[in-house]
């Protein structure tokens, strides 16, 4: 708390005085300047705001970087989201044996190991645990459908608080029935799969679980009437539709497998550098280190992490064409504007204004135009950000009356279905360090723009634009 | 304050070289009042562009306020028309979007960028106009004033910072006579009072008259008038 709030008080102070440096520099080298291109900016009149060609710029360009603010506040707020119950759903790193036949049959020796080691893991260990995951048929009125089934261990004085370790999240659960999770035939299952079967807590379920080995007969399997104790929720579809929890004691009584695992699942804390601690826990593992496979989250779910990045880099990219677009019509207003000063830039060089300062003039007034672009459209930005499930819901309602005004029966119209996403909420996530990175460069370019009508103006020869008359 | 010496300067139009300034020469001491007569096209202004630099020419000297001009030196260039030379043009080029005052004020931010500590900007900016007359003028727009008051808007902003070298292109050119007389009156008594050099381009005989030295362009060579 106390290193926080001096951290806090140190970039606000750092902030301040970089402000106030840039203002008294602003001030002291650019203050004529500045103050030429805010008239230009503003116009002949008093009575008008801006001048026309500055006007339609501002607006196209403050357009421009409120649709990037909304888009990519939603994105980033999907991807973050995405992540989250990705991360919330999934094992962090699994270590497993290298035959994928064999068991882990010392399961204890390597969990004291990496425990023993925790200071070389940086102390990120959240917890380690053995667990069995197997793929089981379940079956729904004489068919059957694989489900995954995973297996972790309950400890007895959690139950007694009424605490699941290493569990999903359960939404709904009966007390009674999970406190016999160990010694009973008891099963958690996701939310989904409840939804999609129409099961309650308290029903019975029937997996077919692999036991042994395959002999000539085929594979020997053992039955499995299970009853639900309760629902999860991931906030991840698939794995709430497809995943089944039982404890470990049961799995290895209903699989015979005594003091066997089949994996051995180790959490972190802080998942940025996840291929660091996979490294690390190899180092640490005990006897034979390659004799297991160490795998995460991450390998396992790479790509689509991959893709959803690949999908806001494409975004980012094609809302950087509309930047471009509005950079391009700043252009056009300073080129429009030199040449509509032509005779007050002749006289501001006949005062002895020099050719720099005129260059500066125009630089300025095209970044002054993405800055106030940059401010109204961020800020109106920001706040249709915060506020779009507000604004989706209006428009969701307006569309459903005229759709009843017109029509008399039609079915809710729905503009962002809650099944696809499977988001409670629309996921919005304003970074505000993005949205200022977003106007550094919105103003940077803005200058750009700006330097090449404003290179032309400097090189106008003061008796040339005096001459014309 | 301003000599000339030697000064050629050549136009080519429609492949055509003509001969504009051949070989001028001109001596103006501190305080004097010139006037440059001449027909239309005989480069009058061509020469006071050059007096005030913002014209360079093809070949000769030219001293203001004893320093050797180098027409190369861009900044110092700029830094002597800043200081030292103001100019009323007969078109009054009055910057659009700023009022009567900031367009008086306006030379003197640009001083002060050039690091001149000037006190009390508005202050002496008022003060010129006051003088000219322009004192309820203060806050409008170019666009809301009369030409006559326009003119004298130019000429306090060509005074203000204290100008030694005040050059005039035909100051009276866009006036009806009551408004020249008027503006020719302002120019004479803010020279007793001020003491700047005074060069003033025109064709308007009723404005030469009144000068005491007068000079003649004709084919590129400057004559002295002898009344």
């Amino acid at each position: 708390m106390g290193i926080s709030f001096i951290k806090f008080f140190f970039t606000l102070s750092s902030c301040l005085n970089l402000c106030l440096l840039l203002t008294y520099m602003l001030k002291r080298y650019f203050f004529l300047e500045i103050f030429i291109a805010l008239r230009y900016l503003r116009g002949h009149s008093r009575l008008t705001i801006l001048n026309t060609g500055t006007r339609l710029s501002l607006l196209f360009m403050s357009l421009m970087v409120f649709i990037m603010v909304v888009v990519l506040s939603v994105f980033n707020g999907f991807q973050a989201e995405v992540k989250r119950s990705l991360w919330n759903s999934g094992y962090h790193i699994t270590i497993t044996s290298v035959n994928s036949q064999k068991t882990i049959k010392n399961y204890d020796k390597i969990i004291q190991s990496i425990y023993k080691n925790k200071d070389a893991l940086n102390n990120n260990i959240r917890s380690i645990f053995p667990s069995i995951l197997v793929n089981g048929l379940l079956e729904i009125q004489g068919r059957f459908e694989g489900k995954a089934i995973r297996a972790i261990p309950v400890n007895e004085e959690d139950l007694k608080n009424n605490y699941l370790r290493d569990f999903p999240t359960l939404v709904h659960f009966d007390q009674t029935l999970l406190h016999n999770i160990n010694q009973a035939n008891v099963a958690i299952i996701g939310r989904e799969m409840a939804r999609y079967y129409g099961w309650q807590v308290g029903d019975k379920i029937t997996v077919f679980l692999p036991q042994g080995g395959i002999f000539a007969r085929g594979m020997q399997i053992q039955r499995a009437d299970l009853i639900i104790a309760g629902f999860f929720r991931t906030g991840f579809y698939e794995f709430d539709l497809n995943l089944i929890f039982i404890s470990l004691a049961t799995a290895q009584r209903l699989m015979n497998l005594p003091n066997q695992t089949t994996s051995i699942i180790v959490q972190l804390n802080d998942l940025n550098n996840i291929d660091f601690y996979k490294t690390k826990l190899r180092e640490v593992l005990p006897d034979n280190p390659y004799e297991y496979s160490i795998s995460t989250i991450k390998d396992e779910r790479g790509n689509f992490l991959a893709a959803l990045q690949l999908e806001k880099t494409l975004m980012m990219m094609i809302l950087g064409l509309l930047i471009l677009a509005g950079i391009a019509g700043i252009w056009v207003t300073s080129y429009l504007l030199v040449q509509s000063k032509r005779k007050s830039i002749g006289m501001l060089r006949a005062m002895g204004l020099s050719t720099k300062s005129i260059l500066n003039l125009f630089v300025s007034y095209s970044m002054l135009i993405g800055f106030f672009a940059c401010l109204f459209g961020g800020t109106l930005g920001i706040f249709a950000a915060q506020n779009l499930e507000t604004f989706i819901k209006f428009i969701e309602d307006l569309l459903n009356q005229i759709c009843l005004m017109v029509f008399h029966q039609c079915s809710t119209i729905h503009l962002i279905p809650k099944n696809i996403y499977y988001f409670d909420h629309l996921p919005v996530n304003t970074d505000l360090s993005f949205i200022v990175s977003i106007a550094m460069v919105t103003m940077i370019l803005s200058g750009f723009a700006g330097y090449f009508p404003a290179k032309k103006a400097s090189q106008l020869e003061p008796v040339e634009t005096i001459r014309n008359d | 304050m301003v000599k000339l010496e030697n000064i050629y300067k050549t136009y080519i139009s429609e492949g055509e070289e003509i001969h504009v300034l051949n070989g001028i020469d001109l001596e103006v001491e501190k305080g004097e009042i010139i006037s440059i007569e001449g027909a239309s096209g005989s480069g009058k202004s061509t020469l006071l562009n050059i007096i005030g630099i913002i014209d360079k020419p093809d070949q000769g000297n030219l001293w203001i306020d004893n320093i050797k001009i180098d027409v190369n030196q861009q900044n110092k260039l700029d830094e002597i028309r800043a200081l030292k030379i103001g100019f009323i043009f007969q078109h009054y080029y009055l910057l659009p979007d700023f009022n009567i005052l900031e367009n008086v004020m306006m030379p003197l931010w640009i001083m002060q960028k050039r690091n001149v500590i000037i006190d009390n900007i508005q202050k002496q900016a008022k003060e010129l106009l006051d003088l000219v007359g322009l004192s309820h003028r203060l806050y409008y727009y170019p666009s809301q004033i009369s030409g006559g008051e326009m003119a004298r808007a130019t000429v306090a902003r060509a005074l203000v910072g204290n100008k030694k070298l005040i050059l005039a292109d035909e100051p009276t050119g866009n006036l009806d006579k009551e408004n020249s007389y008027k503006i020719i009156d302002l120019l004479w008594n803010l020279q007793k009072k001020l003491q700047f050099t005074l060069i003033i381009v025109t064709h308007d005989r009723e404005l030469a008259e009144k000068i005491p030295k007068r000079y003649k362009l004709d084919n590129g060579k400057l004559q002295s008038i002898v009344k």
